[in-house]
This record gives C-alpha cells, structure tokens and sequence, in this order.
C-alpha cells in the first residue's frame, strides 16, 4: 500500500514538489525561531542567585544649593545627616521589610558598565579580574537576598559587606586575560584599579545580570558604600504582596527630609519591562512571524488537498467499491501530507547538522545555553507541522471519506 | 475589466474554500509586511517635530582606549568635545547642542501638583532644527542659553497641568526643586520623535552645570549634537570631517597612551532608528536591513508557494476553457497575460484587506514603536505617517510582486498546453 502511495505522489510530483519546497523553507525558518525561543526561555528560568520580587528602586537627590528651596545646613547637618534621616522613616515604615543605598547602577537592569580592574599579585603573575563595580550598603544584599556561589544566606554575605570586605562574581572569559576562575581571590586581597587601594574578597556571589535574557557580561564586584560616600538609588523590599499599600503610605514627608528628597519611587517591574523591551519585542515578532508561517502551512495543506479530493473523487470511489473502509482513506490522505514533511525533515537534516557546526546562532546567545537548543527546536518544529499538516488535511480527507461511490461514478 | 471580475466571482463560488483561503493567505501577508514597512517608515519619515529628518545628523558618543593597559571608557560628550568635533563643519547649516535622551524630570506650577514630564536641555538653535510651532510666547535666546539662565519652553500639556491655562509666560515652574521661567509655550509633538521630542526644553550652554563634563579632562558629559545638513550635502563628506578632528583630541590624549575610537558619528536617521544606545560600539543598521529583507522574502515566498499551487487548481478547472480559446487563436503570451491579470486583481483584494488591517493596527498599537526612550508613553503616529503615497506604492508595489511570485509558473503552464489535450482533459 505504501509503494502504491508513493506511486501516487510521482504522479503528483510537480505539487508535492513545491510542497516539499515549502516545508523545507518554512523549516529553516521555525526551527530558527523555535531555537530562538528555546534560548531566551532557558534564559529567564535560570536561577540568577538574587530575588526581585517586592523591590521597589528610586532616586536619591538633593536641592540644589541655587533653587529658593534650598535649606542651608549648620555645622551638625549635611546632606548625609538628612538621608539617614529619611532612610529611618523609610525603615520604620510597616510595609517595609529592609531599605538600603546604592551607586546609579546598583540594580540589574541598568546598563551603565562603571569598571574596574581588580588583581591579584602571584609571585611572579598578576591575576587580573574585569569587574562591574557594583556600590551599595549591606542593606541592598539583603534586600535582593543575594545567594554565595558557595551556599552563603544573603544575611552572611551582608555581613561579610559589613566587615568592609567585598564580594566578587564569576566571570565572563571574554573580560580577563589570565583569570578563568576568581576562585583563587576568594579570600584574598585583591587590589583595586591600581596596587594602593587594596581590599579583601569576603566571598562570590552570583553576578548580576544587566536583564534577565542574557549570560552575565564580564565579572561584578559588589564593594560597600561607606558612610561618606553618597549613593544615588534607594532600594526597598516590601513585604510579600504590600507594594501598593506601600506606596499608597508614602506622604511628601517620607519622600523629603531638609535638601534630600526621594523622586521616581517606582517597583523595579517597570525597570525590568523597560528594559526588557529589544526581548520581549524579539519574542513578540518571531511569535507573529511563526504564528502567520503556521497559518499559511495549515492553509496550503488545506487547499491543496481539497482540490486533490475534488480531482480524485472517481479514483476514491473504486477503492470504495473495492472495500477500502473510510479510515483507510482518511489515512491515506494524511499519509501523504506526512510523506512530504518526512521527506523534507531528511533534506534539512544536514541543515541542523550545518548550524550546530557554524558560529551563526551565537547572534541569539546558543552559546550560553548549549547548542542541545538547537536540536529541540528543530524536533519541535517538526511536530509542531505534523500537527498542522494532520489538521490541513483532516477536513479534506473527511471530504474523501464520506464520498458516496455510486454518486460519483453516476457517468461511467 | 468586468470579464475579469465576473470571472474571479465565478471561481470564488465555484471553488470557494481553495479562493477564500487564497484571499486570506494574500491578506496576512500583506498585512504583516505592510506592518513591518510602516514601523520602518515611522521611523524615518519626516514629520513634526522631526520635520527635518532627511537632513538631520546627531553627533554622539565619545569612546576612548589605551595602548598601555586595558582602559576602555565611553558615555557622551563634554561640551568641550562636542564644540570641537561639531561646531563650523562645512555643509552644515545649524548645529544644536542637546541632551540626546529626555530626562524624566519632576515640575510644579502654579496649580501645585508635582508630576514627572520628559524634559530636556536644549541651546537656542535647537528650534532652528526642530520644529515646534509656538502656542504663546518665544523661544529662548541664544544669550539667554550661553549664559544658562533659567528658562523653559514648555508644552501645551505641561503649561495646563502647571498652571491651568497656556497664558503662563512669565510664570515660575519649578523643575526638580529649581525655579525656572517660562518664556514659551509649544504645541505638543510625539514622543516617537527621538532626538526632538519634549514636554519641556531648558535652555543651556556651555557652563550649565547640568551639563558639566564627568572627568577633569572634559572628555565626557552629557552632550549631543544635533545638526542640520544643507540642502544636497552628502552626510559622509560632514563624516569625513568629524573624523579628522578626532586626530586633534587624539593629540591631548597621546601623553597618556590613550586614543579616541571612531564609531561612525554623526548618524543619520535610519542609524538613530535602529538604535545607538551603546556609546563603544558602531551602530548597526545593516543587519536590520538585513532583517527585514529576510522577512520580506519569507512573508512573500511561503504564501506565494500556496497561492501558485491553489491557482493552479483552479486552472485545472478551467482546462477546457482554455482549450477552447486557444483553438480559436487565442496566444500564449495573451493567456498567459489574462491569468495574471485576473490574479492580480484577486492579489489586490486580498491586498486592500491586509493594507486596511495594516494601517488600522499601525496606526493604534503603540507597542510597535516602543522603545526605551518613549517606553510607556503609549504613543502612536498620526494616520498620515503610516498612510500615505509612500505606503500605498509599497503596497501595491508587494501586491505585484506576490502576483508574479504565485501566478507566473502556473500562468505559463497553462499557455504550454496544447489545445487538443486541453479540451479532452475534461
């Protein structure tokens, strides 16, 4: 039966042709997009090593000294004096949990890349480590419950980061050029951007992303900010689920204290969507684009198969009359489509092959993810079109099921 | 004509689910590539406050390395370095000194109420490039802006919720806690317009400390500059001549080891539409062409695969008719005009349908022209940036060619049948 159904396709060869044509451009394209997906949802599950939930990020600044609102300080006052202040408030607030400082680019999803190089010296080598230079108070680590790479709680990392120590993250190779583990820095002293300003690595931590879509980029270096240094963002965690009351709670008072006022208060989800925008958007139009190229493939096995049942009625009426039951035709009808999507799967097979070997996916991030996405995205997109082409064909090969034998063959 | 679409009616009756999945097939497909070429032309066309987009360049960015040791440092520009790299270039009308982003800035007028506005520090000759028809008032002054006094422009909005009425010239608006005067008041423009666009301008100069370098060098700060180009001004040659001068803050810098990397500055507006958020890179826009070209084909050649096998089939059923015209002398090249012809009307029924579609959903989805600097503003353009001759040409521009694509192979097929067979084939 299936020689004779292979038979039958030759006869049709020029249609399944371009059918076939068709599959093999429209595999290319959503195992591409299947891949792309596979990659940036491995991504976004990954365990970062660091809680956002409940965070709220805002701006700290002051007056500046020519607006008619500025309040001149005494000896006893000063900027520093006024955000303690207005960091007691925040702290005494119900709603929250833990409220700290840190330098503009404190928070993932910032892409300000203020770096530094930290050494260190080896006998004869230097051990040189590109890192992220990340400020902020303990409070901060508590608050994003960051995890050590060696089981540390964010409460012993916090601190370590009392103690004046500071916390290094792995590293991206490309961002070193001896270093492939700062494994050898933990708890040592490393220097600083250069061999005067020397400090003492407490632990590693995990590092923190600029988004949530893609590999660390080079090392992060989380140093304290020590009390006479000012710190532009202020980071709070709310208790589980009150950042409305939050914010609802929140009167000009709690915002401003003398010449320091808090401004663009905001939960760090809204950041995060900004910021995430290029991939939400990416995922967005390779969604669309695979969503229509679906439809498209379900239309043309539709169409194309409902003209064949028209083309075929006598021919499906002698198999009728020779006893083939309405399964067996059903079946056949489905087993052409499927012929085709096998036929197409072995001719893009070296395809696959082509692209696990080549350096072009990397655009999408394969390599931090494993290039086993690849192959996942293709099995994917093969039965996600053994699926349509099964539905493209249902409704005609229901067509040629119920084709009565003695109403077609009426003229012979 | 009417032949022609008596005949299509036939057919859709005749074989309605093979003419319908065709319409619709041409429809989609139209539609998201006609989506795909509005979103392009948004944000490249000219239209106000980026009137000027066609002769506008942005100078941004500074990116200096070492040979000595791995330093790497880029942001924008000091104003030192914009005035040296951008000021007096030859085939450049006016330059403007800008921040290049909005700031997200918090004001308070005489109606007390505090809220957050896009603003941004502009000189004078910033509303000699862009423009923003004044409601009331004036812009400000170019020794207003060199000596960095506190003045505004606002817009309509913000004048209203500021102060409840756009007759505010004169008035005190405080902006972060500092008091500035309004002088003017513009229409609202769109926030789709990157380098133009602003709820209120503040006027600045050189010695703003908003401004201010972030190094001791006056490498770096905060500064872009927007240019006007002249009529007929090749933008390399404007290129060419930024690049020299980099040779002059190469100098300043040997000493150290250090050297300024180039990336292309100043951009032209497709460069700004793809993006130049990273000030140590060059900005790509090739790979977007690249991009789109690829979706362009994929949107035309799959649908026009199915649409060439369906119109196949229903050529088939009109075998005989065929047959028929060509015994009676009927010419290949008229068979095969007349089936292209009758395609492309189908083609462009499905075309009006997917444009419709299009320029609806263009012209009120804003997530289509989101981005970082506009994100949340929930901004779409007016219907006429996305219909317009330039739409229209694209459309019917891909309406012909998806005809030709699908109707061609089978179209020539049918003038090779021979008359004989044709009218047996039945």
């Amino acid at each position: 039966m299936k020689r004779k159904l292979l038979t039958q396709m030759l006869t049709e060869w020029r249609s399944n042709l371009w059918m076939i044509v068709e599959l093999i451009i429209v595999i290319a394209v959503l195992q591409f997009i299947f891949s792309f997906l596979c990659v940036m949802s491995d991504m976004h599950s990954e365990n970062r090593g660091y809680d956002l939930n409940n965070i709220y990020v805002g701006n700290i600044n002051v007056i500046p000294s020519d607006s008619p609102e500025y309040q001149p300080y005494d000896s006893l006052h000063n900027r520093f004096t006024d955000r303690d202040m207005l960091m007691g408030r925040l702290r005494s607030n119900p709603y929250v949990e833990v409220a700290g400082v840190g330098s503009n680019n404190a928070m993932p999803y910032s892409y300000n890349y203020y770096g530094q190089t930290f050494g260190l010296v080896e006998k004869d080598t230097t051990y040189t480590y590109q890192g992220n230079q990340r400020q902020m108070t303990p409070d901060v680590i508590r608050a994003i419950r960051l995890q050590g790479l060696h089981g540390e709680t964010p409460e012993q990392l916090a601190a370590i980061m009392e103690k004046g120590d500071i916390l290094l993250s792995g590293i991206d190779k490309d961002f070193s050029d001896n270093l492939i583990d700062p494994e050898i820095m933990r708890g040592r002293d490393v220097f600083i951007g250069d061999t005067s300003n020397v400090r003492h690595v407490g632990a590693l931590a995990y590092g923190m992303r600029r988004n949530d879509f893609e590999p660390l980029f080079a090392g992060v270096a989380y140093t304290p900010l020590s009390e006479n240094q000012w710190g532009e963002q202020l980071v709070v965690r709310v208790i589980d689920g009150a950042g409305d009351r939050f914010m609802a709670s929140l009167g000009r008072e709690d915002k401003m204290q003398g010449n320091v006022y808090i401004s663009d208060l905001r939960s760090i989800d809204v950041i995060r969507d900004r910021a995430h925008l290029q991939y939400t958007q990416s995922i967005r139009n390779f969604v669309i684009c695979a969503g229509f190229i679906m439809m498209v493939i379900f239309l043309g096995f539709l169409g194309t198969f409902w003209f064949r049942t028209q083309q075929r009625v006598g021919e499906i009426a002698i198999r009728k009359i020779n006893g083939a039951t309405d399964g067996s035709i059903f079946r056949r009808f489905v087993s052409e489509g499927i012929i085709m999507l096998l036929i197409s799967t072995v001719i893009t097979v070296p395809l696959l092959v082509a692209l696990l070997n080549s350096g072009v996916l990397d655009a999408i991030g394969i390599q931090s993810v494993g290039t086993g996405v690849i192959v996942r995205g293709y099995i994917i997109t093969i039965a996600v079109l053994a699926l349509l082409i099964a539905l493209g064909i249902w409704a005609p090969a229901r067509r040629a099921m119920n084709i009565n034998p003695a109403y077609a063959l009426k003229d012979q | 004509m009417r032949q022609k679409i008596k005949q299509i009616i036939y057919d859709m009756r005749h074989q309605p689910i093979i003419a319908w999945v065709s319409l619709l097939a041409t429809a989609m497909s139209v539609f998201l590539i006609m989506v795909v070429v509005m979103i392009q032309r948004v944000q490249v066309i000219p239209y106000a406050p980026e009137s000027c987009r066609d002769r506008l360049l942005l100078g941004a960015y500074m990116h200096v390395g070492c040979k000595d040791n791995n330093y790497d440092s880029s942001a924008g520009m000091s104003y030192r370095v914009a005035r040296l790299l951008y000021e007096n270039l030859e085939g450049v009308e006016t330059v403007s000194y800008i921040e290049p982003q909005t700031e997200w800035m918090e004001v308070r007028g005489t109606t007390g109420e505090s809220y957050m506005v896009n603003g941004r520090h502009v000189d004078a000759n910033f509303f000699m490039i862009f423009d923003h028809p004044l409601v009331a008032g004036r812009y400000f002054t170019t020794e207003e802006s060199e000596s960095v006094l506190p003045v505004c422009v606002i817009s309509h909005t913000t004048a209203r919720n500021a102060f409840g009425t756009t007759d505010c010239i004169g008035s005190q608006l405080s902006v972060d806690h500092k008091m500035y005067t309004v002088v003017g008041v513009v229409n609202d423009n769109t926030p789709l317009a990157r380098t133009g666009s602003g709820d209120l301008f503040i006027a600045t100069g050189p010695d703003d400390p908003a401004m201010k370098s972030y190094n001791d060098e006056q490498i770096f700060g905060p500064v872009a500059a927007a240019m006007l180009v002249r009529e007929g001004v090749d933008f390399q040659s404007v290129r060419d001549q930024v690049k020299a001068r980099y040779a002059v803050i190469d100098t300043e810098l040997a000493p150290s080891g250090r050297y300024t990397i180039y990336h292309e500055s100043p951009f032209d507006q497709e460069t700004i539409a793809a993006g130049i958020y990273g000030s140590n890179s060059t900005p790509d826009k090739t790979s977007g062409r690249v991009i789109r070209t690829c979706l362009y084909l994929i949107l035309l050649i799959v649908p026009a695969i199915n649409l060439s096998s369906m119109l196949h089939s229903r050529i088939r059923r009109r075998i005989s008719e065929i047959g028929v015209r060509r015994a009676y002398g009927c010419s290949r090249s008229r068979i095969i005009t007349e089936i292209i012809a009758e395609n492309f009307l189908l083609t462009l029924a499905g075309g009006i349908i997917g444009v419709t579609l299009g320029v609806i959903f263009a012209s009120t989805y804003s997530g289509l022209y989101e981005n970082m600097e506009n994100y949340g503003s929930g901004a779409t353009p007016a219907i006429s940036a996305v219909l317009n001759w330039g739409t229209v040409a694209a459309a019917i521009t891909i309406c012909f060619i998806l005809n030709i694509i699908s109707a061609a192979i089978p179209a020539w097929k049918a003038s090779r049948l021979s008359p004989v067979e044709a009218i047996n084939a039945r």
